[in-house]
């Protein structure tokens, strides 16, 4: 898949315009979704992102052949909403607009809860959310919900790998602790993936 | 995976990032693998599942957008940077008229589904001349031959099977995949089909058409060589799209009809009602023409360059009812449609050339009567042998004499 990618990329260097339109198709959503943890307004986030292929396009002739094409496209967003936000703030010259909290709405958290162990679920994650950080959500989100390794989160947030380490070692002690208190470990998944592993 | 699994804490495992990437997709090779651990340690059951659970909360709620408003952003971000200009700003505004200009946004969208399609294609393997039947290609590799002159074929709804000239044919059971049929009208042959979405195609002699038995949820392609009029049923969620040579043409219900020879130097299409944008060249940021009512758009092959012009529609699509209305036409034009309706070789002086006829045939006439009608009202006159033709204008003759 991952492969597949980045013969496209090539090919988009080389100056088939065609093949970054599947990247823009296949990654819009993935780019939006990511975009919409660091602003709460969609139309910027979908502005930034046309900004960036248009970037992407610009610069085709500069560009070289990248490593990993999502982490690429992710963190170019990322800049783009940054420095978007910084120009709001620079126009309307306010301390509290336009800054990169980040934000996280989790599925569950969102979903019609019936039966009892969802409900359980639910709480589990309101509780982590409110003893982390923005930063530890942040963290949180690109190396789980993501799946980014230390290198590329640190090259993300502009901090050092050894900062991320530092946050995620006391972003899972929380959660071990959240887990812990409320003896939700034996609630939650007493019953769990006996099927899955069957 | 580490090798002090059997020692790991539930932080470990989450810390882990082969788990973690493991966790998220499923791979049941991986599974296996994790299996085959926990056989070895099964006091790491509990952990393990925890770990799992948490990742598998941690899935973040997903917005998605629509693909016409994708397409619509993908466009802007192609005209900004035709422009050199980086002014997306103002398009916010615009985006609420997106949903009337829906029709108007279509090909690149066609043309990336085309792209994901790119199975639906031609196969060059075979020539049109080969065949003197109509044929139905089916996906699952059958060739079926069509007897009669202007055959019917319709796909019925529930997919599995379709009726030529009346007389059922079943089809392979529906599997995911859509599948691609051809049907392949050699010269001197019409035929009608109707579509699993019931939008009728007729098609005219030398012409085939590639289609899927059934058609997909976001969009609905064919491919066409030759001449076809087509009704299409209207579907606002699923775009209509004809793929020929040189053109890309979007619909959303509409007639119109499209010639497309690749023996010619042009490629016409002309509107009968509705609205359709065509796409000259199939260029991913071309701009689309919008087409309106008794209007023809002329694609010239060699250089993409198109001509708009106002015309009769129903002159254009009255083949379907087997006449030939034409209006100051050069006369080479017509004797190739002639030819090509009743199969036969035409060839002509070069006098012939420049002369511009009007009229109307009846092809349900044979073709010496055609020509004679022909010839009638070109002031010219016609050898025959064996079904090759050759015509000259009289006062030629008398020159030559």
């Amino acid at each position: 898949m991952d492969d597949n990618y980045q013969k496209i990329w090539e090919s988009f260097l080389k100056g088939d315009d065609a093949a970054l339109s599947t990247i823009y198709f296949d990654f819009f959503d993935l780019l939006l979704n990511f975009g919409m943890k660091y602003a709460t307004d969609r139309y910027l986030v979908e502005d930034c992102i046309q900004n960036l292929f248009i970037d992407l396009l610009k610069n085709r002739g500069k560009q070289r052949s990248v490593e990993n094409i999502k982490f690429y496209l992710m963190k170019a967003l990322r800049n783009q909403i940054s420095n978007e936000q910084r120009k709001a703030k620079r126009m309307f010259s306010t301390d509290n607009l336009g800054e990169t909290e980040f934000r996280i709405n989790y599925s569950i958290e969102n979903r019609l809860i019936a039966d009892e162990t969802e409900k359980i679920k639910s709480k589990f994650l309101t509780m982590v959310k409110q003893s982390l950080t923005s930063r530890q959500q942040e963290v949180l989100y690109l190396k789980f919900t993501c799946g980014f390794d230390y290198p590329q989160i640190s090259d993300l947030m502009q901090i050092s790998v050894e900062s991320v380490r530092t946050i995620v070692y006391r972003t899972l002690k929380t959660i071990k602790d959240t887990f812990g208190t409320e003896n939700y470990s034996s609630l939650i998944f007493a019953t769990i993936f006996r099927s899955f592993f069957a | 995976m580490k090798d002090n699994f059997q020692k790991y804490k539930l932080e470990d495992f989450l810390d882990d990032h082969d788990f973690c990437r493991w966790a998220k997709s499923n791979d049941p090779e991986l599974a296996k693998h994790y299996h085959q651990f926990l056989e070895k340690y099964p006091e790491q059951k509990t952990t393990f599942h925890e770990a799992y659970q948490i990742i598998r909360l941690l899935e973040d709620e997903k917005l998605t957008t629509d693909p016409r408003r994708k397409l619509e952003m993908w466009k802007n971000i192609g005209a900004a940077y035709n422009k050199g200009k980086k002014t997306l700003t103002i398009k916010r505004t615009m985006r609420y008229a997106a949903g009337i200009m829906i029709v108007f946004s279509i090909s690149a969208l066609a043309w990336y589904f085309a792209a994901q399609n790119n199975s639906m294609h031609f196969q060059t393997a075979y020539n049109i001349q080969d065949y003197s039947q109509t044929h139905l290609k089916l996906d699952d590799g059958r060739l079926i031959p069509i007897d009669s002159e202007r055959s019917s074929v319709e796909y019925l709804q529930a997919g599995n099977q379709i009726e030529v000239d009346g007389k059922a044919i079943s089809l392979p059971n529906a599997s995911s995949k859509t599948e691609h049929n051809e049907l392949i009208v050699p010269f001197g042959k019409q035929s009608k089909v109707i579509l699993a979405d019931h939008t009728e195609i007729w098609l005219n002699a030398g012409s085939r058409l590639v289609y899927p038995s059934h058609f997909e949820k976001n969009s609905r392609n064919v491919q066409l060589q030759g001449e076809a009029y087509f009704q299409v049923r209207k579907d606002p969620l699923r775009p209509f799209i004809v793929e020929t040579a040189n053109s890309k043409i979007e619909v959303l219900g509409t007639s119109f009809n499209v010639k497309a020879y690749p023996d010619e130097d042009a490629e016409e299409t002309v509107l009968v009602e509705g609205v359709i944008s065509l796409n000259p060249g199939k260029k991913l940021w071309g701009s689309d023409i919008i087409v309106k009512p008794d209007q023809q758009v002329i694609v010239d092959n060699t250089n993409d360059s198109y001509a708009v012009r106002q015309v009769d529609a129903e002159t254009y699509t009255s083949w379907i009812d087997g006449l030939f209305i034409f209006n100051e036409a050069p006369l080479p034009r017509v004797l190739k449609r002639v030819a090509r309706f009743y199969d036969i070789d035409i060839d002509w002086s070069s006098a012939a050339e420049e002369k511009i006829v009007s009229g109307k045939l009846d092809l349900k006439e044979d073709f010496q009567r055609v020509l004679d009608a022909v010839a009638l009202i070109s002031n010219g006159n016609y050898s025959e042998n064996d079904r090759e033709v050759f015509f000259k204008l009289k006062n030629e003759e008398d020159v030559t004499k």
